[in-house]
């Protein structure tokens, strides 16, 4: 059921602390020390959040340098954002049709009363 | 209440909420909703032609839907459940299956249909999955979006607070 590779992608937004990283990267990238800043966990709790980032491909680290920045990579966010709207559009168009046959059966049941 | 379909799905959780508004009062949806003449005219993805096998909406009654792509592969699908609670004009618990998907893919769907104060309805359907990895696997991607700000697919996923 896993071949989409989103399910590591919901798994790592379900942790608030996670989502508060990715929400900070979506402003730019930035070095480990600056991302655990915020929160009351130690480097060691925040480079375990990275790499479950990391392995959903949310993040990625550059190996040069000094910083080794974080950055927050879009493509995964977008293929989960496309899965929910693909779900949303199927419910959509099925309610849509739904609505059609009620507005049917009201259009009988109006024509029944002036009859 | 909008006519416009909203899809709640939260990060980590195990269930999806689809939420509607109908024009109709909440006895018309209901009678609507569980006609086995009108599901082949609405239910599922219009790319299928749905067939009813079975559908009797009651306490401990089946229900089976076969679905057959109009241009694709030929394989039919087929879906099916057992109806629990069923309170006309307000309430439908029952339980849904994908055939092929095997073991550990039941869902418990709960759809509400309540008055909006307006002489419409709000319609509320909850799918419960078995798990959070099964809710998250439910539907095969392999589609594509356009490129989009990261901020703006952070707030649709997740709300992200700044």
């Amino acid at each position: 059921m896993d071949d989409d590779g989103l399910s590591p992608v919901f798994g790592a937004l379900a942790d608030p602390t996670r989502r508060a990283i990715l929400a900070r990267l979506a402003e730019g990238p930035a070095p480990v020390t600056e991302l655990g800043r915020p929160f009351d966990i130690s480097a060691q709790a925040v480079s375990k959040h990275l790499k479950v980032l990391e392995r959903a491909g949310l993040i990625s680290r550059t190996r040069q340098g000094q910083w080794r920045p974080c950055r927050l990579e879009a493509a995964p966010l977008e293929r989960a954002s496309g899965w929910i709207e693909q779900y949303r559009a199927v419910w959509e168009d099925s309610l849509g049709r739904l609505e059609q046959e009620i507005d049917r059966i009201q259009g009988r049941q109006d024509d029944a009363t002036h009859d | 209440m909008p006519r416009t379909t909203e899809v709640l799905f939260e990060p980590g959780r195990q269930d999806i909420v689809v939420t509607r508004g109908f024009a109709a009062p909440p006895d018309t949806v209901f009678t609507a909703m569980t006609d086995p003449a009108l599901i082949p005219r609405w239910w599922g993805s219009r790319r299928f032609d749905t067939t009813v096998e079975e559908m009797d909406v009651r306490l401990g009654g089946s229900w089976r839907f076969v679905t057959r792509h109009r241009e694709g592969p030929v394989t039919p699908y087929a879906f099916r459940g057992v109806y629990h609670d069923v309170v006309p004009g307000s309430l439908i618990v029952s339980t849904l299956q994908f055939e092929m998907g095997g073991p550990g893919h039941l869902q418990l769907v709960t759809d509400t249909f309540e008055p909006d104060g307006d002489g419409g309805t709000r319609y509320v359907n909850v799918a419960l999955f078995q798990s959070v990895a099964d809710r998250d696997g439910w539907i095969p991607t392999g589609m594509e979006t356009g490129i989009r700000e990261s901020h703006d697919l952070l707030d649709e996923l997740i709300g992200a607070p700044h």
